[in-house]
């Protein structure tokens, strides 16, 4: 058998690399991008969408403790705890290590001992309490915030998989399981292909990808893929009560995600400094002025430092909070917002782009 | 082998840096390298795709029923659908009907929150009661044995019959709670109880809901409209109000206005959920508002910014009082056998004396031709002599002058001079001010005062009766044919005109009354309960009346201003609980247990979930869930929709719905009645009863029995004017179908303006634009209540009091609110929503407060007072008012350590003015008038266990 020279061990390298790249690029190419856009501003923290995420696609076993659809306070630790300090993505082009969370660092389901509270013969000895001796959740520091009362400031932020234009997740798979749909660009790990190596996880500078214990294999948001395919929204966004997630193409001009992110510019990714070219894109939150030291009502700066929102949404926040305001001061003033007409959302569908269809509409299975 | 790569060897990999790695690689891609440099992935490949029907197989399901939250004391009324799969509730997703009230306004869709997106798994979870259960062990000691549906009937009637034999029907309460929807599941324990005699409990002042000080002003605690006239405001003010956590339904509305170009503005202590998305947050000291809302007047009175044509045509400000006695001035002070509710005003044209437009004969507000004159001080000859009069404005403006200027007012709440200023210019110059305020100040000792100074504000600038304006809580319409189903033995002989509506709430009418078989919650646990002895101490309450709080109980009782049955030192024999959580919601919940449940020989729950009243209750009757039955969610204002909840599937293990459990609870007590032969009796409301013909008299003969559940809510869809010409498969169809109309007004809808289908709901237009009377004692907006207590109280006007050191003295302010997470103990103690939480109760604390205990976050704390102590976990906050500890609203007593919750160290001091009756619109009804239960006044201390 021949000797395989240094050089041709090279060539053979930068070979396969090559066909690796090609093929990844073509496991992320597509030809429409689906996106949304979340209103910081209309959010209640209701955690609707979370709940609609859970009940449509997170009940088997395994799945417990995934909430693909989550909504944290911010600031905070989010979920998993500290994910934005555990890096992947890419800088310049290549891709950063990341840090593979732990399944506390999400929160596990807890269970609780409802038999022994109610049918245990122990009266008021036991109580209601969850296993495991938790010390962090999904929405662990719901509502805790930052800053000194009275000047505290808090808001909170939806988050699903971004169905990145250039996922980390995808490039990292060594299974080639992770793929965008060509047709609306959602990224769904195959779960025929996924053999549970989590790289995908290290590499999502979002943390939003989860591991199945029970299947020993990762799974996350799929954008409900099935009900866009018979033109539903989203569960999260059609179930969302505050009617702040836009659902729809980027490249649909007349749609209100084309508008909001390309034409008007009033909305922006999540840490976009990633490179992952995230599709979840957020109109930035405005709350009231602050107090002085005497009490006074101080509009010298805003109550949510803006380098805290630079720090999320990047320095194009400042125009964008700028923007925000010059159009609510034009309708303070009896005027009329093109932009805040669309924020508004006078008619429900109007989120949706073409995804209107009623569910309950669509044929049922045939038993 | 697969764990054994590192991160850095792939990163070597896709930089090109190991053959062997790469080929690995290669292997597991598994696809021939032709089709991917030439064909698109999802033709070439399509095994990558193939496993995406994993997902399109979860997404199926057998048939869609409608559905929604109908026992359950929400104010929302969302329409759901229900999707079934194997004959089970699978999932449940807004089903969105509705349309925008008129154009140009924002619809309503979608509605719901994540509760009730879960409704189908707390239907499934642990908490669910599947069997009749009789109690085996001690009182809550959680020892049951299953028994039979004919056991659990048999049992309970013979307690109830042997009751009534033994010290008559006063002795079988129904403890009623507000988880109660308007169709027949919903009427049916209320029919029952009627048909049997006994009393039922009004619990909204149990609960703490009761808009005491929006009774006092305007002849009707529940002003409402529809959450979409709340877009039409230019400035809202959301006052101890927390739609995001609490109207996730409605809150868009809230902040899409303030898109539109409305001021948002919010009033709490903390930063809350909806505060952060407001243009203005004031933060007074909690129980501080009354002093806020007044400082507000001050500036606006001083500022002549009120409105003086609306304030003397619709308020009683211009009307006279007598400076010697401070009471107003009367016809009967002027004429012998003259009127005690027809008053005067000085007519400033004529220089005279005139009747005010809207007491006495005279009912309309209608002033032309009189100009009355608000600020009059002057003398009348009253009886011969000469006596000074003056008008309540000038006694008002006195008042503020003295008490409220911005600066004592800032001393007092907090907020600074110059912000209540800007509140109070900006407030009176909006076209169109809105303050929110809801149920969150009655949980005040003192938030009747401030509900006054709150509707003074509103009042001042005009703002009561206006779109996107005024001073509103909520208000709940009425379906007459639910109040017959649960009132009229004869159903089929129904004849709705000869009901009057209009009349069924007032207790006057005796037995045609829908008060008349209930019994004042708040006031029935003082008594029975034994709570007067806390919250009747003086040390808890106002330390500013003359009297202690007890001694005006027992008069209120005396004069028979408050009905009580059983009659003070009589014992209940039988509780029936239903709809409801008394040992959750009760303050000073385990004094209960210690006073009251001893003396009950049978406690029954009927309930679809173990709740605490469920563990301590002998027996306990599984209802079916709101998938499981055919009911109307009850009829909120805020959304002009009735809402079907409707049978989806079959109930779970033998539960059964209300209608099929009292109307064979019924046949049960019948038979029971027969086999003692028990003689017929006089009941509470002098009406002839005789449970042998319990049964016929349940099921009007047999026409509607217990499997006729349809049948029934045909009957209420029929006799209601909100669902006139509505079929019940036209709401099978639909889910939810705006109001036809919104029927009688009084009780607990305050809506008095006509109805139109095609615009948002405007309360109050009746008064100011027809110039009707409101339904006080003056017919107009009373600021000023000349009741003997009121005077001897200090409260004949709006004033500020600070709120009593309840529990002791104590530096922190145990307050909370609603929650986002329950609606009161339903969902509470569910496992998903648990998980979203910290899992058990926890108390939020300001970073300041922390610290300075040492406290960490998640530490176990014990909060403490002079009534006692509780445990949980503690978390800090950054929105929390230092001085203020949040516990939100309804954990259960068995989430604690040793079961027992912040009830167990709440006083609830009540108010004595609240207990008066005979005083024109004050006075005793259902959903009316009574002292609320309250908790925010609650001072503690807390520490690191």
């Amino acid at each position: 058998m021949a000797e395989v020279s240094e050089q041709q061990k090279q060539q053979r390298a930068k070979e396969l690399a090559s066909e690796l790249k090609s093929q990844k690029a073509l496991l992320k190419k597509s030809k429409r991008q689906l996106a949304m856009v979340f209103d910081l501003n209309k959010c209640l923290g209701c955690q609707t969408c979370t709940i609609a995420c859970k009940t449509l696609w997170t009940r088997d076993e395994g799945m417990e403790y995934m909430w693909w659809a989550t909504v944290n306070t911010q600031p905070g630790k989010g979920t998993p705890r500290d994910w934005e300090k555990m890096g992947g993505g890419f800088r310049d082009e290549e891709p950063q290590a990341g840090k593979l969370p732990t399944r506390r660092d999400f929160g596990e389901a807890w269970d609780f001992n409802y038999d022994e509270v109610f049918y245990g013969g122990k009266g008021n000895s036991v109580h209601l309490q969850p296993s495991g001796d938790p010390d962090w959740g999904p929405n662990w520091d719901e509502d805790q915030g930052g800053g000194q009362y009275p000047n505290s400031f808090y808001f909170y932020l939806p988050r699903i998989c971004n169905h990145c234009t250039n996922p980390a997740c995808l490039e990292a798979c060594p299974r080639n399981a992770i793929y965008k749909r060509e047709e609306d660009g959602i990224v769904v790990i195959s779960e025929e292909r996924c053999k549970g190596y989590r790289f995908c996880t290290e590499a999502c500078p979002y943390k939003k990808i989860y591991f199945n214990h029970v299947r020993q294999l990762s799974q996350k948001c799929i954008f409900c893929y099935p009900r866009i395919e018979k033109g539903v929204a989203t569960a999260c966004a059609r179930q969302c009560p505050g009617r702040l997630r836009f659902v729809g193409y980027l490249d649909d001009e007349n749609g209100p995600i084309h508008k909001l992110v390309k034409q008007w510019k009033v909305a922006l990714p999540l840490h976009a400094e990633h490179g992952t070219q995230p599709n979840v894109y957020y109109v930035p939150p405005i709350s009231p002025p602050r107090f002085d030291a005497d009490g006074n009502i101080d509009e010298s700066k805003p109550r949510i430092p803006t380098d805290y929102l630079k720090y999320l949404f990047g320095p194009d926040v400042e125009q964008v909070l700028a923007t925000l305001k010059s159009e609510m001061a034009k309708t303070k003033a009896g005027g009329k917002s093109e932009i805040l007409d669309t924020l508004i959302v006078y008619e429900w569908k109007s989120l949706f782009g073409p995804f209107t269809k009623d569910p309950a509409t669509l044929e049922p299975r045939k038993v | 082998m697969a764990r054994g790569f590192t991160r850095r060897d792939f990163l070597r990999a896709t930089g090109a840096a190991t053959v062997a790695l790469g080929l690995t690689r290669l292997q597991f891609v598994g696809m021939a390298q032709g089709q991917v440099a030439g064909q698109a992935v999802p033709g070439a490949l399509p095994e990558y795709r193939a496993w995406e029907d994993l997902y399109r197989q979860r997404w199926v399901w057998d048939r869609v029923a409608r559905g929604t939250h109908t026992m359950t004391n929400c104010v929302s009324g969302c329409a759901w659908d229900l999707y079934v799969k194997d004959d089970m509730v699978w999932r449940e997703e807004q089903k969105s009907p509705y349309t925008a009230s008129s154009p140009g306004l924002p619809d309503f869709n979608p509605r719901g929150c994540q509760k009730g997106a879960c409704g189908s798994s707390l239907m499934y979870s642990p908490s669910r009661v599947r069997y009749p259960l009789r109690r085996v062990g001690e009182r809550g000691e959680g020892r049951w044995q299953r028994i039979s549906w004919d056991e659990a009937l048999a049992a309970v009637a013979k307690d109830m019959v042997d009751a009534i034999d033994k010290e008559g029907p006063a002795s079988v309460l129904c403890e009623l709670g507000p988880n109660i929807g308007a169709g027949p599941n919903s009427a049916a324990p209320i029919r029952f109880f009627r048909m049997l005699g006994s009393p039922a409990t009004d619990s909204m002042a149990q609960i703490g809901d009761l808009s005491v000080g929006a009774t006092i002003t305007l002849g009707n605690g529940h002003p409402c409209g529809s959450s979409d006239d709340w877009w039409r405001s230019s400035y809202l003010v959301l006052w101890a109000f927390n739609p995001s956590a609490t109207r996730i339904p409605d809150a868009h509305f809230l902040y899409e206005a303030r898109y539109r170009g409305a001021k948002l503005v919010t009033i709490c202590p903390d930063l809350n959920n909806s505060s952060i998305h407001a243009d203005l947050w004031l933060n007074p000291r909690p129980g501080t508002d009354a002093a806020l809302a007044l400082g507000a007047a001050q500036v606006i009175v001083s500022e002549n910014l009120y409105n003086t044509a609306y304030v003397a045509e619709q308020t009683d400000l211009p009307l006279l009082v007598r400076s010697d006695n401070n009471r107003f001035v009367r016809e009967s002070d002027l004429k012998k056998g003259g009127s005690d509710s027809a008053f005067y005003v000085w007519d400033a044209a004529r220089k005279q004396v005139v009747p005010a437009p809207g007491s006495g004969n005279l009912q309309s507000l209608d002033s032309t031709g009189i100009k009355p004159d608000v600020t009059f001080n002057g003398t009348m000859s009253i009886g011969g002599k000469s006596v000074a009069v003056r008008t309540v404005f000038s006694l008002l403006r006195e008042r503020l002058d003295r008490d409220y200027r911005p600066q004592q007012v800032a001393e007092i709440t907090g907020v600074s001079a110059a912000a209540v200023q800007q509140f109070a210019r900006e407030f009176a110059h909006a076209p169109a001010a809105l303050i929110l305020s809801q149920w969150g100040q009655c949980k005040f000792l003192h938030g009747d005062l401030a509900q006054r100074a709150q509707i003074l504000l509103a009042s001042l600038t005009g703002n009561l009766g206006r779109a996107g304006g005024g001073w509103r809580a909520g208000g709940f319409f009425a379906p007459e044919g639910f109040a017959l189903l649960g009132m009229q033995e004869q159903l089929g002989l129904m004849n709705l005109a000869t009901f009057a509506a209009k009349n069924y709430l007032d207790p006057a009418k005796s037995e045609q009354s829908f008060s008349s078989y209930f019994v004042p919650g708040s006031v029935w646990h003082q008594v029975h309960g034994g709570l007067e002895d806390i919250s009747g101490d003086a040390r808890h309450g106002d330390r500013s009346s003359p009297r202690s709080p007890k001694e005006y109980l027992h008069e209120a009782i005396d004069k028979k201003w408050f009905p009580v049955f059983p009659a003070p030192g009589k014992a209940p024999h039988v509780i029936l609980s239903i709809f409801g959580n008394v040992l959750r919601h009760s303050r000073n919940n385990t004094k209960l247990l210690e006073t009251l449940w001893p003396k009950v020989k049978l406690v029954v729950d009927v309930n679809f979930r173990l709740s605490e009243t469920s563990r301590w209750s002998d027996i306990v009757l599984p209802a079916a869930f709101w998938y499981e039955k055919a009911d109307l969610k009850y009829l909120a204002s805020f959304i002009p929709y009735v809402h079907l909840g409707d049978r989806a599937v079959a109930p779970l293990g033998e539960a059964k719905p209300e209608w099929e459990i009292f109307a064979l609870l019924a046949e049960a007590v019948a038979k029971e009645a027969r086999q003692r032969d028990l003689k017929p009796y006089t009941d509470i409301a002098e009406a002839q009863r005789d449970a042998r013909r319990l049964d016929e008299a349940f099921t009007d003969s047999g026409r509607f029995g217990p499997k006729d559940e349809d049948k029934a809510l045909e009957f209420v869809l029929t006799y209601s004017s909100p669902t006139k010409k509505v079929s019940l498969e036209d709401m099978r169809t639909a889910g939810a179908v705006r109001f036809r109309s919104t029927g009688a007004p009084g009780g607990a809808a305050g809506f008095y303006s006509d109805y139109s289908m095609d615009e948002p709901l405007v309360p109050q237009r009746w008064f100011v634009e027809k110039k009707q009377r409101w339904p006080t004692l003056t017919g107009r907006q009373q600021f000023y209540v000349d009741h003997p207590w009121f005077l001897e109280c200090g409260e004949a006007l709006p004033v500020y009091k600070p709120p009593p050191p309840a529990g002791g003295d104590y530096p922190l302010t145990l307050s909370g609110g609603h929650t986002r997470w329950s609606i009161h103990s339903q969902w509470r103690d569910h496992r998903p929503l648990l998980r979203l939480q910290r899992g058990e109760p926890v108390v939020y604390i300001s970073e300041r407060d922390a610290a300075a205990r040492n406290i960490n976050d998640n530490d176990l704390v014990r909060v403490r007072n002079d009534l006692g102590a509780f445990v949980l976990r503690a978390k800090i906050a950054r929105y929390a008012q230092p001085g203020q500890v949040l516990v939100y609203h309804a954990w259960e007593p068995y989430q604690f350590r040793d079961g027992r919750s912040d009830h167990a160290i709440i006083p609830s001091p009540f108010k004595p003015t609240a207990l008066v009756g005979d005083y024109g619109h004050l006075h005793w009804g259902y959903a009316h008038w009574e002292p609320n239960q309250v908790d925010r006044d609650t001072k503690v201390e807390i520490e690191r266990v």
